[in-house]
This record gives C-alpha cells, sequence and structure tokens, in this order.
C-alpha cells in the first residue's frame, strides 16, 4: 500500500475521532469508570485495521459512530432515570462509619482493613476516630467526611476562638 | 518454529519501543497533569497501531508513516491550543461552573450531562458535605470537578486569629 494512503487515513481517523470525544463530553478520564476505559479500549483497537486498509473508512467510521453514539445515549439516560444510573454506576458505599471499619462494605469492595488503612493514610488520615464516613464512590477514590470536632477550625468560628484564647489568657 | 522470524520479531519489538519512548518524550510534557479524554484516545490509537508493526504485519515504513502521523497531529493540536485560546475552547472544551454560592447551576449541569449524585459524590471527595460551603465548583476540562469554599468556610489562618501581632 502506499505511504500516502496511510497518511490521510490516519489524518482522517485522528479529526474525526477528535471530534467525536468532544461531541460526547469531556469526562472520559477525570471520572473514568471501568466501562468508560473499556470503550476507549474497543475504539482504540478499532482504529488501527482503518489504517492498514484493512477494513474501508467508512466501516471505521460507522463502528466508532456507533460506540459513541451508546456511550452519549447511556450518559443521557443516566442523567433523566435513577434506576439506570445506579444500575450503570453502582451505588457508593460505605467502608467506615464512626471510627469503625465496617466490615461488610469492605467485603463487598473485596478490601482489607490494611486497605482501608492505606487509603485513609493517602487522605492525610491518621487516627480513624476523625472520621464519621468513609465512602469508596464510583470512580473508586475513597470520600472522607471527617466528624465534626475533626474538621479543620473554620473562618466562622474565628469570634469563638478568639474568645476562647483571651479566657485561657486571662 | 523460525529462529530467524523469531529473532527479526525481537529486533522489530526493540525498535518500536525505542521509537515510540522518542515518541512520547516528544509529546510528552504537556499530556501529563493535563490528561484529557483525548489524550487517551492518542495514547490507545498509537498503542494500537505498533503491534502489526512488531508482528511484521506491516512494513517499518508504513508503521513510522502512521506513527508519525499521528504523533504530529497530536503535536499539532497541542501547539494551536497553547498559542490560541479560541482554539483551545473548540480542541479541549471550556472549564464550567455547576455550583455557585452553594446553588447547583442546573443549566450547567445539563449542558454537561453530570447529574446531581456525581455532584454530591465529587464534594465528598473533597471532604465537604454542606454545598453551602462552596462559593464556586468548577468541572475543568480534564473532567475533574476543582471547588472554592466560601470564605468563611476556608480553614482558619494563624494570623486570623492571633491578630496582627501573630
Amino acid at each position: 500500500m502506499e505511504l500516502w494512503r496511510i497518511v490521510v487515513r490516519a489524518l482522517a481517523a485522528y479529526v474525526y475521532l477528535l471530534v467525536m470525544t468532544r461531541m460526547s463530553g469531556k469526562r472520559v478520564v477525570g471520572e473514568a469508570t471501568p466501562f468508560d476505559f473499556v470503550v476507549a479500549l474497543i475504539v482504540g483497537d478499532v482504529i488501527d485495521d482503518a489504517l492498514w486498509a484493512e477494513v474501508s473508512m467508512a466501516k471505521f467510521a460507522g463502528a466508532c459512530g456507533s460506540l459513541f453514539l451508546c456511550d452519549i445515549i447511556t450518559k443521557l439516560v443516566a442523567f433523566h432515570s435513577r434506576p439506570f444510573f445506579l444500575l450503570v454506576h453502582g451505588r457508593p458505599r460505605v467502608i467506615l462509619r464512626n471510627g469503625a471499619a465496617d466490615g461488610r462494605g469492605l467485603r463487598a469492595e473485596q478490601l482489607t482493613e490494611g486497605d482501608l488503612a492505606h487509603l485513609l493514610r493517602l487522605e492525610g488520615v491518621d487516627d480513624w476516630r476523625d472520621v464519621r464516613v468513609a465512602m469508596l464512590e464510583e470512580d473508586h477514590g475513597l470520600s472522607v467526611l471527617k466528624c465534626d470536632g475533626a474538621e479543620p477550625v473554620q473562618k466562622k468560628d474565628a469570634p469563638r476562638v478568639r474568645k476562647m484564647l483571651r479566657w485561657r489568657a486571662s | 518454529m523460525d529462529w530467524q522470524e523469531l529473532g527479526l520479531t525481537a529486533a522489530r519489538g526493540l525498535l518500536v519501543y525505542v521509537v515510540m519512548l522518542v515518541v512520547i518524550r516528544l509529546l510528552g510534557k504537556r499530556t501529563v497533569g493535563n490528561f484529557t479524554a483525548f489524550d487517551l484516545l492518542v495514547a490507545l490509537m498509537l498503542g494500537e497501531v505498533v503491534d502489526e508493526i512488531i508482528y511484521g504485519d506491516v512494513t517499518i515504513a508504513q508503521g513510522m508513516v502512521a506513527i508519525g502521523v499521528v504523533a504530529l497531529a497530536k503535536y499539532l493540536t497541542s501547539w494551536l491550543t497553547y498559542f490560541d485560546h479560541g482554539m483551545n475552547k473548540v480542541l479541549e472544551g471550556a472549564p464550567r461552573e455547576v455550583i455557585r454560592h452553594g446553588e447547583l447551576l442546573r443549566d450547567a449541569l445539563r449542558a454537561e450531562i453530570l447529574n446531581e449524585q456525581e455532584v454530591h459524590a465529587a464534594l465528598r471527595l473533597h471532604g465537604i458535605e454542606d454545598m453551602k460551603e462552596v462559593k464556586s465548583a468548577t468541572m475543568e476540562v480534564d473532567g475533574e470537578i476543582s471547588v472554592i469554599l466560601e470564605d468563611w468556610a476556608e480553614p482558619l489562618k494563624k494570623r486570623e486569629v492571633m491578630g496582627e501581632a501573630g
């Protein structure tokens, strides 16, 4: 096959995919669910056969187009229907509550207490009792909600803190 | 088993490895830290192109042309987004505010096909439970949601308690 044909095919595929990703929304990586990843892998796998002219460019456009279309439809339906959203994304799962590991949540996520300790250390949590709820979110990040006493002092608390310090000093 | 063919495959594998290393280093820097959906696709495209080169299904010249074109196109689009901010908006999209002063901006959510549960999850990941604490939350181009707190919800700084002397 002539080399310039590869140039044309690669450029066309590049621009086509660029447009498709932009149209499907920009969230594929930042909140990539495992399924987003699978879609990306499939698209990546489809492209090379098109470059070597093993399939026609029209077939390639159709294959990628239908994948992106499914992706957009899934997103739209999940946006409007909560049951479908939960089906696709799963539910955030509590794995730590009031300072104690939630055994059932951990088992369901196939995590050990050691994994939990690791995740909490990454969030800068040393004393588990500071944590009211820790949840494993759908993108597999750990969210940590601290109990009120363990939250940093906020600016709105400034007058009280000042009063307390004055009282201590006197 | 044909030993010569095996050796050739190994040699092609080595060549592809070196070429990809150079290509990724040349594109590199910018894609790290701002890894958008499309960056991932480009990485996958390059990854898929090379297997046929290694197995010798296409000639090395054909493979190099394909890698070169994809890498060059990526380089050009990165370059365009760097120098032309209008182009940046077209190619990467613009960040969009989704919460302002504790209120969800419904139109923005609809435009991003982002539902309330996803926003709550993002806030939880920032350790925030009460949306009233949020002055502004923005969906960034890489899909991350950034959060800026209301002034009163910011952590207290030492100088604000100790007075000017502290």
